[in-house]
């Protein structure tokens, strides 16, 4: 029958059709055994924790593998302690140092940073007379560094291999279901190369562990002769120079930073002599002038004409680097915009230049005055042509990345590029650029090194767990060149999971094994390689925090007991599990407070109230075979803490000990936030419990009340502490100073 | 399930923490057939289907923390399934129309049996009928009768005119009766 004789039917027999209608709501096709609801909620359980990433899904043509979702499994959190019993083991075991000196045909492009990171120590120096040879030996390096930055092309036909795993990418999604087989198993051969692993810590284990610990060691040694830094202070000190706190370069806090001496943005900035803010309702970049508590706006600039909406901002000597984006339209595709002001007159900031790359605006570092920009840029697999270049290669700079910058790794399942450009701010001109095709769930840029993680999770496998790609590329005054790549099993919570130290790269992860939740600490050498590692501790329990700390890391599991772990990690191919503490909560965000104490910020999981509320720890870590838990401080009526979600929300001023953010709470009716500061203080008393409990307490100096209705944890509110004052600065709303003797206002334009 | 439940579980699926893979299931168990149902049908195979359903759920899994109106996740679960079949429906076509210029006429009128669309359900009496439908014709009828959403839900969804889909529907019905008369 054809179409007219069809129509002619049609029309009208209001019986027939609702028969038909009837006869569909009544069809009952068998439904997969993967949807059912058994399943579906099993493998919702399964999925990983991820921070909010912005890369988009368009094109992806629906395939999910690469999904992330929040998935806070409560675990108890355990903080693992890892200390520097390094000290003694360092003695008695010669350290493979991949960077060393000796002319091994190694990545010398390490060493130079290990020179400069206050927490590493070049193994030759060390050993060698002080000063001796360094110096020689230093700008052999240098050289060997120039030669190895000269060329960082990569060779190879990219574009076709881009298109090739695009075009596969696409058509695996019209396949039949196809069981990849990637099982994690194979994913870890770890029979062949692991020398080191431990097993599951349960209580007894630990309690035995712990005795051992204290049984085989010998505390108190002085620090042996290669530990020794320059100054010839001891352990302690070592430790001090450590923390990646906000460094107080002139007298000022700032933002604080994954990795000292790598510079990321933020929405408030300050340089101790102004504040910088980004005020994302009005869409204008206000500059204060600051001094003794008081503060005058001075000059403005709006976003520039070509941004649709701004996100951080920089300050970098007299020029103000504001980074944003452009929407996509129907002509342009999404594109990060980055616009340079000279600021030298603060009253009237002068645009100088700007330059754009495709994608996502992701995040920024600057650093040694090379700023580098990230974006991720989700390829429409819909449009993509081979011949027509621009349908699956990004652009930066105003052009396509040119062949020899795209990477694209062999077997890579990924519709998206992670682009990085690298942008001269004193010479304004740009370095270089490279499209990776490759996933950034996490991203850690130290200082020589950006390691990007991608986890992968394969739907189509129907197997548990999820394995993280991990690519190293290494980069040297705006210079960028493919370094390494590799994989663990699971998947890293943050950047603070990850740490590279004289070359080596420590990592804590959650993976699943049979259905179950466990954690390693892998140690991975500058090829990406793995020297060794602690598995499965903490079964099911999830990692929520972790600190590496030089030769020491302190991890926090979460599930229902709350140990915290340390681990030495001073011989890389031989880590050790130093101990746990149990505590209830966890720390979902750990500083190092000073050379004995990690301060802790988390959730109070045994309290009272229906919800979690925010929780201050602090632990003496002096001795790490027995770490103890000096004092803890429950936030009641709080909920939210803006540095749980974004850790640059932290203010650390080191000197004087004091530390703040912002906390939110709701009650049945309203909802509230503050920006709370506090001190911690030895052999405080300021209460009875407190004091029963010595040792220390927590000193809350200041609770300003912040307006609004506490949108979230506050999370446009920042803290600064310069020159003597606290300024508490809330985008778009106003900004409360307070001197820091009493804490008193000085004057608030906020309410 | 009562509005109440469905609004408990709608907070709890999105808090994020351990009780939430739960709290999503009892959802799901709601609406978890009809979701299948609408998928097979409109994309003709199981394959497809799987894939469609399995996406919408990690969409909203992932994405329930934005469900604004209470009581209304099927709704809303609904709209994202009917993006992933748009979307898989416009891939099907625009293969086709790779493989054989001109097919496109014709895969209006009726299935093709080589296609990802004749591939399976031998044994499913509704699968002729849903073959000589268009992929609108497809979602507008499964939209309704399976999903239950009003026409001008249909509308918005499908970016089509309401009343355009009050006809639609009635000779998409029309059609399916004639071809299973056919048969």
């Amino acid at each position: 029958m054809d179409n007219k004789e069809m129509e002619n039917n049609i029309s009208g027999n209001e019986g027939e059709l609702a028969e038909m209608e009837k006869q569909i709501r009544d069809a009952a096709p068998e439904i997969p055994e993967s949807l059912k609801p058994e399943n579906i909620e099993a493998r919702l359980k399964a999925l990983p924790e991820s921070p909010e990433n912005r890369s988009g899904e368009r094109g992806s043509g629906g395939a999910s593998s690469v999904r992330r979702f929040v998935y806070p499994l409560l675990a108890a959190a355990s903080l693992f302690l890892v200390f520097g019993i390094g000290l003694f083991v360092g003695k008695s075991a010669p350290r493979r140092n991949p960077a060393g000196l000796n002319g091994a045909a190694q990545e010398a492009a390490s060493v130079p940073g290990d020179r400069q990171q206050s927490d590493a120590l070049p193994a030759e120096a060390t050993e060698a007379a002080a000063g001796d040879a360094s110096a020689a030996d230093l700008s052999a390096l240098e050289a060997e560094n120039d030669a190895l930055f000269a060329d960082t092309s990569i060779p190879g036909k990219n574009y076709e291999k881009a298109y090739d795993l695009l075009a596969a990418y696409k058509e695996s999604y019209s396949h039949d279901y196809v069981d990849n087989g990637y099982w994690i198993e194979d994913a870890i051969p770890e029979e062949e190369y692991l020398p080191a692993e431990s097993f599951v810590m349960t209580e007894e284990a630990a309690a035995d562990s712990f005795d051992a610990a204290n049984g085989s060691f010998a505390t108190g040694a002085s620090a042996p002769a290669d530990y020794a830094p320059a100054s010839g202070g001891s352990m302690q000190n070592r430790q001090a120079a450590t923390p990646s706190a906000a460094p107080k370069e002139g007298d000022y806090t700032d933002t604080n930073v994954r990795t000292e001496g790598v510079a990321e943005g933020d929405i408030v900035k300050t340089d101790g002599k102004y504040i910088y803010e980004y005020d994302e309702r009005t869409e204008r970049i206000r500059i204060y002038q600051i001094g003794k508590g008081d503060f005058e706006q001075v000059g403005s600039v709006n976003l520039f004409k070509d941004m649709d909406y701004g996100r951080e901002l920089f300050i970098s000597g007299d020029q103000l680097v504001i980074l944003g984006g452009v929407e996509a339209s129907r002509k342009e595709r999404e594109k990060v915009c980055v616009a340079l002001y000279d600021v030298t007159d603060r009253t009237k900031p002068k645009f100088m230049t700007s330059f754009m790359q495709d994608g996502y605006y992701h995040s920024a570092r600057i650093t040694d005055g090379i700023l580098y920009t990230f974006s991720t840029y989700a390829v429409n697999l819909e449009n993509i042509a081979k011949e027509m270049h621009s349908t699956y290669i990004p652009e930066a700079f105003g052009d396509l990345v040119p062949e020899d910058r795209v990477m694209v790794q062999e077997d890579s399942r990924n519709s998206s590029y992670f682009v990085i450009t690298s942008f001269d701010l004193e010479t304004g001109e740009e370095v270089d650029a490279k499209a990776l095709l490759a996933g950034g769930d996490t991203l850690y840029v130290s200082t020589q090194s950006i390691f990007l993680a991608d986890v992968v999770y394969d739907w189509n496998t129907w197997s548990y767990g999820t394995t993280t790609e991990l690519v190293k590329l290494s980069y040297r005054k705006g210079k960028i060149r493919r370094a390494a790549e590799g994989t663990i099993p699971g998947y890293l919570k943050d950047q603070y999971s990850l740490d590279e130290y004289n070359g080596y790269l420590r990592l804590v992860c959650t993976y699943q094994d049979d259905y179950e939740d466990y954690n390693a600490l892998y140690i991975l050498d500058d090829e990406l390689e793995r020297v060794s590692v602690i598995r499965k501790l903490a079964e099911g329990e999830t990692v929520r925090s972790v600190r590496f700390m030089g030769d020491t890391g302190y991890f926090v599991t979460f599930r229902q007991t709350d140990p915290l772990f340390s681990v030495d990690l001073s011989d890389p191919e031989n880590p050790e599990l130093l101990g746990y503490l149990k505590i209830p909560g966890f720390s979902a965000y750990l500083h190092p407070y000073d050379a004995n104490h990690l301060l802790g910020i988390g959730y109070d999981t045994d309290g009272p109230s229906w919800e979690d509320e925010i929780k201050l720890s602090m632990f003496d870590v002096s001795d790490p075979s027995d770490v103890k838990e000096v004092c803890t401080k429950v936030l009641r009526g709080y909920y939210g803490a803006s540095v749980l979600e974004n850790s640059r929300a932290f203010m650390f001023d080191q000197e004087r000990g004091v530390f703040g953010f912002s906390v939110s709470g709701e009650g049945w009716e309203d909802e509230y936030s503050e920006y709370v500061v506090f001190r911690f203080e030895e052999n405080g008393e300021e209460s009875a419990r407190e004091a029963l409990r010595g040792k220390g307490s927590f000193k809350r100096l200041l609770s300003y009340e912040l307006p609004g209705d506490g949108d979230e944890s506050a999370m446009d509110t920042r803290g600064m502490i310069a020159e003597d004052y606290l300024y508490i600065v809330k985008t778009g709303v106003g900004i409360a100073s307070f001197n820091t003797s009493g804490y008193g206002l000085v004057k608030e334009t906020m309410q | 399930m009562e509005k109440e439940r469905m609004n408990e579980l709608v907070k709890q699926a999105a808090k994020k923490d351990s009780g939430s893979p739960a709290a999503f299931a009892a959802l799901y168990e709601e609406v978890y057939r009809g979701l299948y149902k609408h998928a097979l049908y409109a994309l003709g195979n199981v394959q497809d289907a799987e894939n469609a359903c399995s996406d919408a759920v990690l969409d909203a899994y992932q994405g329930i923390g934005g469900l604004q109106e209470e009581g209304a996740f099927k709704a809303w679960i609904f709209r994202i399934l009917t993006m992933k079949i748009k979307k898989r429906q416009a891939q099907l076509i625009a293969e086709r129309e790779r493989l054989s210029p001109g097919a496109l006429e014709e895969y209006e009128g009726e299935a093709a049996a080589d296609s990802a669309y004749g591939r399976t359900l031998d044994r499913d009496q509704l699968k002729p009928a849903f073959a000589v439908l268009s992929p609108e014709e497809r979602n507008i009828v499964l939209l309704r009768a399976v999903g239950g959403f009003e026409s001008d839900e249909i509308g918005d969804l499908l970016e089509i005119n309401r009343n355009t889909v009050r006809s639609k529907y009635a000779r998409a019905l029309g059609k399916m009766r004639e071809a299973l008369k056919a048969e």
